[in-house]
């Protein structure tokens, strides 16, 4: 997966986005510019299983605090993100840095996933 | 004097006019702005028609204009219903029409919407729009009565007012079993009653700057609203995107040096969960509220430990006994995270009874159903009596006829403490992330879908908990095999978003008890077997968050 990432165009990325929002979230996109906060798509329980799908299925980490919000607006700007991410992350060990979590739960992740 | 909530803001307009009230996108806006504007737009309303009890709904997201409006319809002598924006088009146009409104005030960002509602016939002559800002086309089957240049050219005195602090205010929409949105009538003096308590438990004062964060059909955000303007504070309204990111709120509290914050435990749970409180953070954060479910003791704890200089108060009520009828503050961070928050004793002039089926109390520590009265009860459903006598009862422990009781649905006891602890509900309504969710309204949705011959909705997860999940089990007529994606596609056009189910199944025909009623028991089973089995997967306990996280395991879903 982090290699369709890193070396298939956008065009490919966004697809894949949109494909795992339609299977995860069981919503279907119709533009990679659809904005995805003003229609609700993403609130604050999907905007959180997104983002760990992302993790699991790009092999790239995304610490929730470095988030700004227009990072979700659309699936463009989620693939730019996937893409910064995994540039950023590549060389860096897996598993670190998922998102912070309290309450002794472990990390959000399922396994290393496919990378 | 006898007031009504628009005098609050006029008072405070006289004393302190430059004074900020509300901070929206860093704008503020003062007394004077927010008096002028609304006595403004209030006589547009007047000179478009509307007359005293008029309805007028809000097709408005959450800004100062908003308020505005609000302020304006009350000066309009109007009864104000605020709308969810993004509620689907179906939903929206059966609240039109539940409440037969004369007017829809509306602004740019909302008018692809409205244009929506006008194709589908929800928005016709006589009814009129009204834009709170330059306005957008209308199709040709509505009428436009005035734009924001149109509002701003009226004199800035107040228009004249009759109205009684007993006269309804607002209506807020809650979910109802029967698919159909029932609406709660507030009054003024029902406002006013919870303003005056809290003003003085709280010790709110000119000095506070107030969160706004629930959106404006939350009955939560009338105490922002009104509290604020009855301390002459200011209230700093949050767009519904700052809550998307828990660190995001945490910069919001902290740059805006908010000294309340009130809203569902759901955000706060979130802030916790993801670790975005600093120890000793907001320093200028003097209180904490929470009210419309209840804050699982593990993160209350966590924002204890974290803001030592702050109290923190549970408030309890339903929209239809306004705000909060009972609050309790946690002295002492508990020392035991399975430790229960009780609701606490009612607010001054409301009333708490935990009675038996024959409506007698219940022994201290017994399960009983909780009735409220008192002077936050709502006079009742807007145009459904049927609906206010089920729930609205005479109090049968009062010498005055007129006196009513409210049955929550919440079961509750009365500890050794003599607190009241809520124990859970007494039929299908559900909180999730802190909206009030009735089983009965997404059952009447599936049911509707075409091809859809039986369905039913269980809540699995942990009570308390923000893991709870909805889910469907459904059957589809012979022949068809519907899918998720497809069923949920159709929901969409009915359904408020946090309704929609997280968990699906499609069964050949839905278990059935002895009585041949849906053995719902058995279903909740069947989800949670699903449930933990992903949760295996993912080698997490029932608490954490991989549960909702898993919400849709690829088992589930064709």
């Amino acid at each position: 997966m982090q290699e369709n990432a890193r070396n298939e165009g956008p065009t490919q990325l966004t697809r894949e986005i949109a494909q795992l929002i339609h299977d995860q979230l069981l919503v279907e996109v119709s533009s990679p510019e659809d904005d995805l906060l003003a229609s609700g798509v993403l609130d604050s329980l999907t905007l959180v299983q997104l983002l760990f799908d992302l993790e699991h299925r790009f092999g790239v980490t995304i610490p929730l605090e470095e988030l700004e919000i227009d990072d979700f607006r659309s699936v463009n700007s989620i693939a730019s993100l996937v893409q910064a991410r995994s540039s950023a992350n590549h060389g860096s060990k897996r598993s670190e840095g998922r998102i912070r979590s309290v309450f002794s739960e472990p990390a959000l992740g399922r396994n290393a996933g496919s990378s | 004097m006898k007031q009504r909530l628009h005098d609050l803001l006029t008072i405070q307009a006289d004393r302190r006019p430059d004074a900020v009230a509300a901070v929206f996108q860093d704008v503020p806006t003062s007394y004077s702005a927010l008096e002028q504007m609304s006595n403004r737009l209030g006589r547009a309303l007047q000179g478009a028609g509307c007359i005293k009890s008029d309805r007028i709904a809000l097709l408005l997201t959450k800004s100062t204009r908003a308020l505005v409006a609000m302020f304006a319809s009350l000066k309009a002598d109007c009864i104000y219903v605020p709308i969810d924006t993004t509620s689907p088009i179906a939903r929206i146009q059966r609240i039109l029409q539940k409440c037969e409104c004369r007017c829809v005030l509306a602004e740019k960002a909302t008018a692809a919407l409205l244009n929506e509602l006008i194709a589908h016939g929800a928005v016709c002559d006589p009814v009129f729009v009204g834009w709170v800002d330059e306005g957008a086309t209308l199709l040709n089957k509505a009428r436009s009565q005035f734009t924001w240049s149109d509002v701003q050219s009226l004199p800035d005195r107040a228009p004249d007012s009759l109205a009684q602090p007993n006269d309804p205010a607002h209506i807020l929409f809650t979910s109802g079993s029967t698919g159909i949105p029932k609406g709660v009538v507030i009054t003024h003096a029902n406002v006013i009653h919870f303003v005056r308590w809290a003003g003085v438990y709280f010790k709110m004062s000119s000095e506070d700057r107030i969160s706004g964060h629930p959106p404006l059909h939350f009955d939560l955000s009338t105490f922002d609203i009104y509290g604020t303007i009855a301390a002459g504070a200011q209230i700093h309204l949050m767009t519904p995107e700052t809550s998307l990111l828990p660190h995001k709120l945490a910069d919001f509290i902290r740059e805006r040096e908010l000294t309340q914050w009130f809203s569902v435990p759901w955000v706060l749970q979130q802030m916790a969960k993801f670790d975005a409180v600093r120890q000793g953070d907001f320093p200028a954060l003097k209180r904490l509220l929470w009210c419309g479910e209840r804050f699982p003791t593990p993160a209350l704890i966590y924002w204890m430990k974290r803001l030592p200089n702050v109290t923190f108060d549970n408030l309890y009520g339903p929209t239809e006994a306004t705000i909060a009828s009972s609050y309790h503050r946690v002295d002492q961070c508990p020392e035991d995270e399975s430790a229960e928050i009780p609701i606490g004793l009612p607010c001054k002039g409301e009333l708490m009874l935990v009675l038996d089926e024959q409506l007698r109390p219940v022994r201290p520590g017994e399960p009983g159903d909780l009735y409220i009265g008192g002077v936050g009860l709502s006079p009742g459903y807007w145009n459904d009596p049927d609906r206010t006598r089920e729930v609205f009862r005479p109090n049968p422990y009062s010498s005055n006829p007129s006196d009513r009781i409210y049955n929550t649905g919440d079961l509750a006891r009365i500890g050794a403490d003599g607190l009241v602890y809520l124990i859970g509900r007494s039929d299908s309504q559900i909180k999730s992330r802190g909206y009030r969710i009735e089983l009965g309204e997404i059952e009447a949705a599936m049911h509707a879908v075409p091809g859809v011959q039986d369905a039913a909705v269980v809540v699995i997860g942990v009570e308390g908990s923000e893991d709870k999940t909805i889910c469907c089990a459904y059957v589809s007529r012979p022949g068809l095999d519907l899918s998720p994606l497809a069923l949920k596609r159709h929901l969409t056009a009915t359904l408020p978003r946090y309704m929609m189910p997280q968990r699906w199944m499609a069964l050949e025909q839905l278990p059935r008890n002895a009585n041949g009623k849906t053995d719902r028991p058995s279903l909740r089973q069947q989800f949670e077997k699903e449930a933990s089995l992903a949760g295996q997967e993912m080698d997490c306990g029932p608490r954490s968050t991989r549960t909702e996280l898993s919400s849709n395991p690829p088992s589930l879903v064709q």
